[in-house]
């Protein structure tokens, strides 16, 4: 294909253009930035009109505007022509049929933390689900939450806990919105015990991209149920959601170090195949640096770990590893710089990970709390470049290692973050797994590591950026992977990862239920 | 216009971890009236004028800036905005001097509420064995709060009347904020935190009680705050207005209605959205204003001010 092929401003809506990131992307060629095009703007004035004389206001100022202009990645900019917050599914509705009218591109943000620029408005409307909030109720007996899904993971957790309840799994992200994350997964570390959050979904109130409001589960209406979870926004916009919920635990940790990363990731593997713990993830301070996150909702399971399985995996304890690391540099002097790196790291990293406040005797009360604000406060700079590669179980080690060496060469300092994702059965019971983030070829777990540079006060340019994460992203075209971010600046490994047929097949769904191609756009097709 | 160096808002990342106790965001949920939204739209090249109905809509309420993994001074920001939007400088604010001697005295300090409930002040007084204020500055605070000039002369007759102080008890947490700007270095206490700390006090709050803080005066002072009324929570098994982040979840009660927010005595948005499915016998309220608060959202459960739990028993 040419490059002049790659222009795609003039092509109309519905067709689906060639993929910016295109052959560009293929390893030896210069990296480029991959944002779509911004819209024209045709129709957009008819549009507002038409919606105005609905009484809805969609706000054209700048300040309004500049509040959406980049997501949690901080690296895709792109400015809406306009921004709602939707009140309610007949809001949402009301301009979806009107955007199909006059084909006016509408994307979709709760919380914005994508990092590809998924949520990301180029020229269109900002629809912010935020506006819808609400928890709608809460059944204590049989343990579910009918909220609207606008809200935030903590807040919903909020006000679960004032009744001695909580969420199932939700990311370690206190900012993620309920809808958002059902369409896309959500990854906890408890995923290896519970699935990704859109298996938490019992039903969902969705508005399609004609704009009917449909109820759907898994009895009624599966179709779409199915499409919306892990669909990326692609089929509705989901307004309410009712979740399983549980009893409220405050959780125990322990922390295993390792100083291989193969040990660190065989020994997750088999704690997560065997059921070991209720939450388990590694995340490194340096690659011969590896902590095991193993935590227990109950001191039963604890008690079964230590007896059963404690024995059987390499980790060290904290003194333990701190003498093999000391042995370790002592042969290595000129690695003296590395050491300092550790040292501060683990004295400024691990307290938050264990704040008085957040401690009841040796618990976690507010996990998300003490691991969100962590990650915001060592990962959270104005950009965050998380490249990640989600693997069958058989994959993941060497996918691991190929996507360290990457960062090893773009990065000083970075962190690996592992988890293990329960499946509930395959691609043809559970549709919504198709096309997603869960690996094409994963039997009962999914496992996925996100490679995260530590930016600290580097500036590195966006193409930079780009090259780092188009070199993760080649491994999983090689090796046949799926990725957790999935969409956005990088929809086009997605063609080169899951091949033309599936794609198509995606694509001619898409385009059945959203004619004029107008929710979502440039995030999968 | 004059100089108000609003540095800081650029460090805004976007991850929104301020809006999360933020009580305007928690009645409208619009971004854009947020301290987050206010940075991004600053980031973007909007004018504060742009942003008028959202600097005039933040109660200074403090709840975002302990939420924040940056260290951003983000009322410090929004009151710059507003001195801006008025045409005043915070840099003509009045500077003093602390007496930093041990000899110096300590003041109790009241809002217009407390002033208003004679009794409540004197018992208050009595408890912590201090003399009342005799000019409360509450002119001087509002322009404060609202941005605006105080009138010629009255920040500085009122900074006078503190010298000699060493330590000022107040009713308001926002002349927390004032005095660190205009005297730093004098200790500044809310009335809440002060009687808590009298012997005794703790000890008469039982598990069924909802403790409600003075969130102004607990957030500007989180550090030190949250460890010291998480352990009365934790000794006494009270609940208190806190969030998961051990934030103080503020009424909107003491806040000046001047500045256009939305936040009148008849607003019982965030009052309702703090007893939100939690069960208790009684509540114990730091602030005055909260006592006509809970009575205009009809709350059938007694209500009590901190310092009327002197001389209760230990249950």
């Amino acid at each position: 294909m040419k490059q002049d092929e790659f222009n795609t401003t003039k092509l109309p809506r519905g067709i689906i253009p060639p993929d910016p990131v295109g052959p560009d992307s293929l390893k030896g060629v210069p990296r480029q930035q991959t944002n779509p095009s911004r819209w024209d703007g045709t129709g957009w004035n008819a549009f507002v009109a038409e919606l105005t004389s609905r009484d809805i206001m969609i706000n054209q100022s700048l300040a309004g505007r500049s509040v959406y202009i980049t997501d949690g990645g901080g690296v895709a900019m792109g400015l809406p022509r306009g921004v709602l917050v939707a009140r309610s599914s007949e809001d949402v509705a009301t301009i979806l049929k009107a955007a199909q009218k006059y084909t006016v591109p509408v994307s979709v943000r709760g919380g914005g933390l994508t990092t590809e620029g998924e949520c990301i408005s180029f020229g269109g409307l900002q629809l912010d689900t935020r506006g819808m909030s609400n928890v709608l109720h809460i059944d204590e007996a049989n343990l579910t939450v009918r909220t609207e899904a606008g809200i935030y993971w903590h807040s919903l957790a909020e006000a679960l806990r004032r009744r001695g309840l909580d969420y199932i799994s939700a990311p370690l992200n206190m900012t993620s919105s309920v809808g958002g994350t059902l369409g896309v997964g959500g990854i906890d570390i408890n995923s290896p015990k519970f699935g990704c959050s859109a298996d938490q979904a019992i039903a969902l109130k969705v508005v399609t991209p004609t704009g009917e409001i449909v109820e759907c589960s898994e009895r009624e209406n599966t179709e779409l149920f199915e499409r919306v979870l892990l669909g990326y926004g692609q089929f509705g916009v989901i307004t309410e959601a009712t979740l399983k919920i549980r009893p409220f635990t405050p959780i125990t940790m322990h922390y295993f170090y390792y100083s291989s990363l193969r040990t660190a990731i065989d020994d997750l593997r088999f704690l997560v195949e065997e059921e070991a713990a209720d939450y388990l993830g590694i995340l490194t301070m340096l690659d011969r640096a590896i902590n095991l996150l193993v935590a227990f909702d109950s001191d039963e399971k604890e008690r079964e770990f230590f007896s059963r399985y404690k024995k059987r995996i390499s980790g060290l304890g904290e003194i333990g590893f701190a003498i093999h690391m000391a042995a370790h540099y002592a042969l290595h002097p000129w690695k003296a710089k590395e050491a300092l790196y550790l040292l501060e790291r683990k004295r400024s990293l691990l307290p938050e990970l264990s704040p008085a406040a957040h401690m009841h005797g040796n618990k976690i009360i507010d996990r998300t709390v003490v691991f969100s604000r962590a990650v915001w406060k060592f990962w959270g700079d104005r950009e965050m470049v998380i490249p990640d590669l989600a693997t069958s179980s058989e994959k993941f080690a060497e996918a691991v290692e190929r996507g360290n060496e990457v960062c090893r060469r773009y990065f000083p300092h970075y962190t690996l973050y592992c988890v293990g994702i329960k499946l509930f059965g395959s691609f043809e019971n559970r549709p919504r797994y198709e096309l997603s983030c869960i690996p094409p070829d994963a039997q009962n777990f999914g496992y996925g590591c996100e490679f995260e540079p530590m930016l600290g006060n580097h500036n590195y340019s966006r193409d930079h950026f780009q090259s780092f994460k188009n070199e993760i992203y080649d491994i999983g075209v090689d090796m046949g992977t799926s990725y957790y971010r999935f969409g956005g600046m990088m929809k086009g490994y997605i063609r080169r990862a899951f091949g033309d047929e599936l794609v198509d097949k995606h694509l001619a769904m898409k385009q059945k239920a959203d004619p004029a191609m107008i929710l979502n756009p440039d995030v999968i097709f | 216009m004059p100089t108000n160096d609003i540095s800081g808002y650029e460090k805004c990342n976007g991850c929104g971890l301020c809006t999360l106790p933020c009580p305007i965001w928690q009645q409208r949920h619009d971004a854009l009236l947020t301290f987050a939204g206010r940075a991004r739209a600053l980031q973007g090249g909007a004018k504060p004028g742009e942003i008028r109905d959202s600097v005039d809509a933040c109660l200074l309420c403090g709840s975002c800036e302990p939420a924040f993994a940056m260290d951003i001074r983000t009322v410090d920001i929004t009151l710059k905005l507003r001195a801006a939007l008025n045409g005043y400088s915070k840099e003509e604010l009045p500077h003093g001097q602390v007496n930093q001697s041990s000899s110096g005295r300590a003041l109790l300090v009241p809002n217009a509420a407390l002033l208003e409930n004679k009794d409540l002040l004197k018992h208050s007084a009595r408890l912590l064995d201090i003399p009342v204020a005799e000019d409360n500055g509450s002119d001087v605070l509002e322009a404060f709060e609202t941005g605006r000039r105080p009138k010629a002369g009255r920040a500085v007759s009122f900074i006078k009347t503190l010298t000699g102080i060493r330590k000022v008890i107040t009713a308001d947490g926002l002349l927390k904020r004032y005095m660190q700007a205009v005297l730093p270095g004098l200790e500044v206490i809310g009335l809440g935190e002060a009687l808590l700390r009298l012997p005794g006090m703790q000890t008469a709050l039982r598990p069924t009680d909802l403790y409600i803080i003075e969130a102004r005066s607990y957030n500007m002072d989180f550090n030190r705050c949250m460890p010291f009324y998480t352990d009365i929570s934790r000794q006494t098994g009270c609940a208190m207005n806190l969030d998961l982040q051990r934030i103080a979840i503020p009424t909107g009660g003491y806040t000046n209605t001047e500045t256009g927010n939305e936040f009148t005595p008849q607003n019982t948005g965030q009052i309702r959205w703090i007893l939100e499915g939690r069960s208790f016998n009684r509540i114990v309220v730091e602030s005055v204003e909260d006592i006509g608060l809970l009575k205009n959202a009809e709350v059938d459960i007694p209500v009590v001010h901190v310092a009327e739990l002197a001389g209760e028993d230990a249950p």
